[in-house]
């Protein structure tokens, strides 16, 4: 090319994958049948409507059926089109041209998806029919359609990532169950009030919206004690995960096997999680009891997203051989920031965000014993300690899995999280089943780094309720700390060592 | 624009279990048609994927026009045309279609790509298919239609990674005038094949790779006299006489020296000169030259001196 042409960073006009998609998916022959179908049940609810004029219940109808087009339907074709691509290796193409990981990423979104917005269009026209002669707003139905189209992109995005990371051929069935089960768990929460992860549906939207029926009551919702609407709230949710979910698949469209974040884009996903979804429970955490369960979850569900995160930044071993040559060349040590190097720098980080997290919870001025008392308490100190140990351990475990076992770490991975994680409680069980001393079977549970994370959280949770604590379970939680402490401490040893043998294969510069 | 329009500098490749390329440096520059040559296995594609950004390397730098591909890849990698050895297609999409989409990825203006693509099906055979759906091609076609694709944006760097492959005889030869032609149009050709015969027909440079390493590198000729320790020359005789192995080898710029009564294949030290004073003794001598010529030297005849067949 003679001419200069600069790409911009994402093209939402003349994007390539996007028309090739919208082509693929909008044959005639292929796509009338689905269009047909829709126009019928469209029609048949029109029918149905004008027999019985119950026209709110025909415009909650059809938002189910655009619900189930994009949803369900877009998420299948997004990973079906996404995996098809990468085994194909017609992903390799658009990697290998100016466009942006993120156009690509549009493109694939927007695309695979044109024929379920296609028939959304069909719908729509009903759908308003509907909300006129129910006498209802329509610029109701257009937020609360909005809402659904940006759920829809949340679960493409979903959807996108799970085709970008997984070999495994039944990627696009996986996907449309995963959501469907969101909205099994979602609609029991709703039922009991606890309807927080609902915000990554559409119902809170369509519930303040008058939409449809049911769901939570979310007058009086509050962001951290300030009111605020739960619209704006349930928009800024779904929003930072589109992002984030985007900004990864963006990261693995342009490199086959890329990790999901950036280090620095883990710690700040995290901390936006935290802050996010912490928010709204808040100001509801107000008596000592709601303190303490409201604190255990959200320390439980911390620890687990640090964990699971922290892991899933640790490098393979090809990365880490990759990062020592570069550092070698360079006459310089990896740096922690870099996606090849060792993972372990990661654990104070995330250890301080799963503090820092628990300590918001705390910090409510209706908060017994106060916040000092439940920051500074032997049980806190005990939740901190455990909270680093078993941070550690899954960082370390996973890096010296990956490092040292190379392709069978998968496995590796699987033995050594049975073992260590699920193989204490089973032989717990039997001794406490078959022993009459629980104390015993303490013991047994306390070998799991679980019990060390969950023991610690129950303990705090406790002394926060103004439980008198079991000095026996106490003791073991201590036991259990020490446990996962030597776990982690001999596999981050382990892997240190694996990575000097590792930088001693690497050229000299 | 600089002469030397890809330049790769130690290039590593490393995969779990082996390295495939180690420390590779070559150019290639405007007007070449560079051969990249070695047994399967022994690194080219890996080569050829690392510049095209679709491995990740070790280390090392691959620059195009100048631009480094990782540092710089939208200014580089419209610069760079990359053609793989099994090119999948969109099944469903039509000729035209799946030759619009990369138009598009490749920001060639709206009102041009109808001529370009036009241009390119004629120039490729494919004008009557445009509406077909590319899965009705055969195969030979649909190396044209990646041809096609490949040149599209009119890049300055090509990247044919076996393009011949699964090609008749006559797609073969017309694939040849085509790489010749680019190298012609000044466009840095760079082809890789395991089959010699057809590199020959439109190779000016070559590199040789075994076991990840590049053996040897630059245009042909030079990599020949820097391989041999003269001019290889045949001769042969219209008389039979018994004293041609003999007068030969009492030659001091006579080398590597095979001959009967008959004929004779040797290497000579020296120039055209030392070539003219040679054919000059043999006449006085009184033997009946027949046919006297320096052997021209193939990449098959640099591949057989140096490869061990060796894989990465």
């Amino acid at each position: 090319m003679s001419e200069t042409w600069l790409e911009p960073r994402v093209r939402l006009r003349d994007n390539p994958i996007g028309i090739a998609q919208a082509r693929r998916r909008l044959r005639r022959r292929q796509a009338l049948p689905t269009l047909a179908i829709v126009l019928l049940l469209s029609l048949s609810a029109a029918f149905y409507g004008s027999l019985t004029g119950e026209w709110l219940g025909v415009r909650s109808s059809l938002l189910v059926l655009f619900g189930i087009l994009l949803f369900l339907g877009g998420v299948t074709q997004v990973a079906t089109t996404v995996s098809e691509d990468r085994r194909s290796r017609l992903l390799d193409f658009h990697r290998a041209t100016p466009t942006t990981p993120f156009t690509d990423a549009l493109g694939y979104a927007i695309g695979s998806v044109a024929r379920e917005y296609a028939a959304c269009g069909a719908v729509l026209p009903f759908a308003i029919g509907a909300t006129l002669l129910a006498g209802q707003s329509l610029l109701a139905l257009g937020v609360g359609l909005l809402d659904i189209v940006i759920c829809g992109w949340l679960y493409h995005a979903f959807a996108m990532n799970l085709a970008l990371s997984s070999d495994r051929k039944r990627i696009p069935q996986s996907a449309g169950v995963i959501v469907a089960l969101l909205y099994l768990v979602v609609f029991p929460l709703s039922r009991a009030g606890a309807g927080v992860l609902a915000h990554l549906t559409p119902i809170p939207t369509l519930a303040v919206l008058g939409v449809v029926a049911g769901g939570e009551d979310l007058t009086g919702f509050t962001f951290y004690g300030a009111p605020l609407s739960p619209l704006v709230f349930s928009f800024f949710a779904k929003g930072y995960l589109i992002a984030f979910l985007f900004w990864s698949a963006a990261r693995k469209l342009r490199r086959e096997g890329a990790h999901a974040f950036t280090r620095h884009g883990a710690l700040a996903f995290f901390a936006i999680t935290e802050f996010v979804w912490l928010g709204p429970v808040w100001s509801q955490l107000g008596a000592p009891a709601r303190v303490a369960l409201g604190g255990a979850v959200f320390a439980a569900i911390a620890l687990t997203l640090a964990c699971v995160l922290g892991a899933s930044l640790v490098p393979q071993y090809l990365e880490y051989a990759r990062c020592a040559r570069r550092a070698a060349r360079r006459a310089s040590a990896p740096h922690w920031s870099e996606e090849g190097a060792s993972a372990w720098p990661l654990i104070p980080a995330f250890a301080l965000l799963v503090w820092l997290g628990t300590a918001a919870v705390v910090a409510l001025p209706s908060a017994s014993p106060g916040p000092a008392a439940a920051l500074l308490s032997f049980e806190a100190l005990l939740m901190t300690a455990s909270s680093v140990a078993v941070i550690a351990f899954a960082i370390g475990a996973v890096e010296f899995l990956r490092l040292g076992m190379r392709g069978a770490a998968k496995s590796g991975t699987f033995f050594v999280g049975f073992v260590t994680l699920v193989l204490p409680w089973i032989a717990g069980s039997i001794v406490l089943a078959s022993s009459l001393e629980p104390g015993v079977a303490y013991y047994v549970f306390a070998c799991s780094p679980v019990f060390a994370g969950g023991g610690s959280i129950g303990l705090w949770a406790g002394a926060l309720a103004l439980d008198p604590v079991d000095p026996l379970r106490a003791h073991h939680v201590v036991l259990s700390c020490a446990v996962t402490a030597a776990l982690a401490t001999w596999f981050l040893l382990r892997g240190a060592a694996l990575r000097r043998a590792i930088r001693s294969e690497s050229p000299a510069p | 624009m600089p002469d030397t329009l890809l330049r790769v500098e130690e290039l590593r490749v490393d995969y779990e279990e082996v390295t495939a390329v180690r420390d590779v440096s070559f150019d290639v520059e405007a007007g070449m048609v560079y051969g990249l040559i070695g047994p399967n296995g022994a690194g080219k594609t890996s080569i050829m994927n690392a510049i095209a950004t679709l491995v990740e390397p070790t280390y090392g730098r691959v620059s195009v026009c100048g631009m480094s591909v990782s540092e710089d890849p939208v200014h580089a990698l419209p610069r760079l045309g990359f053609m793989p050895d099994f090119p999948p297609l969109y099944e469903d999409l039509t000729v035209l279609e799946f030759l619009e989409l990369f138009a598009s990825a490749y920001g060639i203006p709206h009102e041009a790509r109808g001529t370009r693509i036009d241009v390119l099906l004629e120039q490729m055979r494919l004008g009557e298919k445009r509406d077909a759906m590319t899965g009705s091609l055969s195969r030979g076609m649909r190396q044209r239609l990646f041809l096609a694709k490949t040149l599209l944006h009119d890049p300055d760097v090509l990247l044919l990674d076996e393009p011949a492959s699964g090609l008749d005889p006559n797609a073969r030869s017309e694939l040849a005038a085509i790489i010749r032609g680019l190298g012609q149009a000044n466009k840095a050709v760079l082809v890789s094949s395991h089959i010699l015969a057809e590199m020959e027909d439109f190779c000016n440079s070559v590199g040789i790779v075994e076991e990840g390493r590049m053996l040897v590198s630059g245009r042909i000729h030079e990599v020949v006299s820097r391989l041999r320790a003269g001019r290889s020359t045949k001769l042969s005789l219209a008389v039979p006489d018994e004293r041609l192995a003999a007068f030969l080898a009492a030659r001091p710029d006579v080398t590597q020296l095979v001959a009967d009564a008959s004929h004779a294949a040797f290497e000579l030290a020296g120039d055209v000169a030392e070539a003219a004073a040679l054919l000059h003794a043999l006449v006085d001598a009184g033997f009946a030259v027949a046919d006297f010529a320096e052997e021209a030297a193939g990449i098959q005849d640099i591949f057989e001196r140096l490869s061990a067949g060796k894989t990465s």
